[in-house]
C-alpha cells in the first residue's frame, strides 16, 4: 500500500513514443511492450522527476477537466496498475 | 517521391573527407551513407570513382591494415570488447578488427586470412560501426517498389531476400540485403534508408528468376545461397516509405502490434544491446510506425513464379499506399 508521501518514479529501463492516442513502450531489457492510453501516458510524462500522488494529481487536474475525488481514486488506481507492469516504482 | 535528403551523421567523423589526390593504392567503395577509402578492394560494396564521392558528400571511414591495439576494456561481449572509443573483435582466425570512433577500422589478418576481406567485415563490422556512428542497424532487406523504398524484416527463413528477388523481377531496385541501415532526420519525423551492398544472396531456385544479373555462388555460403547483382537503387540514400513484417498477422499493423517486434528488427542484436546508444535506437525504432505504415505479410519459403508474382503485387500494392501518404502529407 501506498500513502501520500510515497514519492513515485519511473523505472528508467522503458523507453517511449507517443504515436497517435497511445504512449507505446518498450522495456529495453525484456522487450516486454505496452501502450499506455492519455491518462496513463500524462502520469509517465509528469513523472519524468520523481514526485508523490498529490503533486500527480494536481498536475493531471490542471490539465484535465476531473474531481478531485475522481482523479485521486483514478491516480491510485493506475499507478498500481502501472508498479504491477514494473512502469514505477514506490 | 520526396527528394533524398544530404548525408547527416551525429559522429564528429562526418568532418572526415577524401583527400585530394586520391592515392593509386587506395580502393574507394560506397554502402550504407558511407565512402569507404581501403588499403585493398572492397569487392562486396559498390567501387566509386574519387570524383563520384566527393560529390556525395558522404562521410568517409578508412579502412587499413595494422596491429591490434591495446585498448582498456569497457565491456566484454561474447566475440569481442567494447572501448571508450570503439570496438575490436576477432573473426575467426581469419582477421581481427579494431573499429575506431566510427571512422576507421584497422584489420589485422591471422592465421586463416585467404587474401580477401572476409564477409563479417561487410556485415557485422560494418553494423557495428554504422551503430556507433549513430544509424540504426537493421537484420531487414529493402527494395524499391513504384517509386516508394519498402523495408522487409523477419526471421532468418522468412524469405526477406525472396521477398526482394519477387519485387527484383517486377522492375524493382535493390536498396540493402540483410543488413539494411536506417537513419532518422533530425526529430524522428522522417526515416531513410541508406543503400547497402549491391548484392543479394538468393536461392539458386530464386536466383535463376533474375536472368542477365551477374550471379555466381555465395562463397562459404551454408545454404548453398547465390549472390546476385540486380537493379541497383540509384540514390545513396531514400525515404522510408514502409515496413512489412514477415511472419505478423496480415494487413495494415498499429503501433502496438509492430512494437512486438522492433527489438528482433535489430542486426546482432546482443552486440546493439551491449553498445552505447541502445536507448535512442530504440526510441528511434518505437516512433517509426507513427512515421511509416507497418504491415504484416506471410513468409514466403516457396519459389514458384505464382507467389513471387503474388508477392510482388502485394508489394507494390503496399508501396503504392505509402506514396500516397506521403502525397497526403
Amino acid at each position: 500500500m501506498s500513502g501520500s508521501s510515497t514519492i513515485w518514479q519511473r523505472d528508467a529501463n522503458w523507453v517511449g513514443s507517443h504515436i497517435d492516442d497511445s504512449l507505446v513502450m518498450l522495456h529495453l531489457e525484456t522487450g516486454k511492450y505496452v501502450a499506455l492510453n492519455r491518462t496513463a501516458a500524462a502520469l509517465w510524462d509528469i513523472l519524468e522527476e520523481p514526485c508523490g500522488q498529490p503533486e500527480i494529481e494536481a498536475k493531471l487536474m490542471a490539465r484535465f477537466a476531473v474531481s478531485a475525488e475522481a482523479c485521486h481514486a483514478e491516480i491510485a488506481a493506475v499507478l498500481e496498475q502501472m508498479r504491477g507492469l514494473s512502469l514505477v516504482s514506490a | 517521391m520526396p527528394r533524398s535528403p544530404p548525408c547527416w551523421s551525429r559522429c564528429a567523423a562526418s568532418a572526415s573527407f577524401l583527400p585530394d589526390p586520391v592515392s593509386r593504392d587506395v580502393y574507394l567503395a560506397e554502402a550504407f551513407g558511407i565512402v569507404w577509402c581501403a588499403d585493398l578492394p572492397l569487392p562486396g560494396f559498390a567501387p566509386i570513382a574519387p570524383d563520384c564521392a566527393r560529390r556525395t558528400r558522404l562521410p568517409v571511414v578508412r579502412v587499413e591494415a595494422g596491429a591490434p591495439a591495446e585498448r582498456p576494456v569497457l565491456r566484454q561481449n561474447r566475440r569481442g570488447a567494447i572501448h571508450a572509443d570503439g570496438i575490436s573483435l576477432w573473426w575467426q582466425d581469419i582477421a581481427h578488427f579494431d573499429m575506431w570512433d566510427g571512422d576507421r577500422v584497422i584489420y589485422t589478418p591471422g592465421p586463416g586470412w585467404t587474401g580477401t576481406m572476409p564477409a563479417a567485415f561487410y556485415s557485422t563490422i560494418a553494423a557495428l560501426l554504422l551503430a556507433w556512428r549513430g544509424a540504426v542497424p537493421l537484420h531487414a532487406s529493402a527494395v524499391v517498389v513504384g517509386g516508394a523504398a519498402v523495408l522487409i524484416a523477419g526471421a532468418a527463413g522468412a524469405g526477406k531476400s525472396t521477398s526482394v528477388a519477387a519485387a527484383l523481377i517486377a522492375g524493382g531496385a535493390l536498396v540493402s540485403d540483410d543488413l539494411s541501415c536506417l537513419d532518422f532526420a533530425p526529430g524522428n519525423d522522417a526515416a531513410y534508408l541508406k543503400r547497402g551492398r549491391p548484392a543479394i544472396r538468393l536461392h539458386p531456385q530464386s536466383a535463376a528468376l533474375l536472368p542477365g544479373h551477374p550471379a555466381m555462388p555465395a562463397p562459404g555460403d551454408p545454404r548453398g545461397k547465390w549472390l546476385v547483382e540486380p537493379a541497383f537503387c540509384p540514390d545513396a540514400i531514400v525515404r522510408l516509405g514502409g515496413v512489412i513484417l514477415l511472419g505478423a498477422p496480415e494487413g495494415p499493423l498499429a503501433a502496438i502490434e509492430a512494437a512486438a517486434h522492433i527489438r528482433g528488427m535489430l542486426f546482432r542484436p546482443r552486440w546493439m544491446a551491449a553498445l552505447p546508444g541502445q536507448r535512442a535506437r530504440l526510441m528511434a525504432l518505437l516512433a517509426l510506425p507513427g512515421v511509416v505504415r507497418f504491415a504484416g505479410m506471410a513468409p514466403l519459403t516457396a519459389f514458384d513464379s505464382e507467389g513471387l508474382a503474388a508477392r510482388a503485387a502485394a508489394l507494390a500494392a503496399f508501396a503504392a499506399a505509402a506514396l500516397a501518404a506521403f502525397a497526403q502529407g
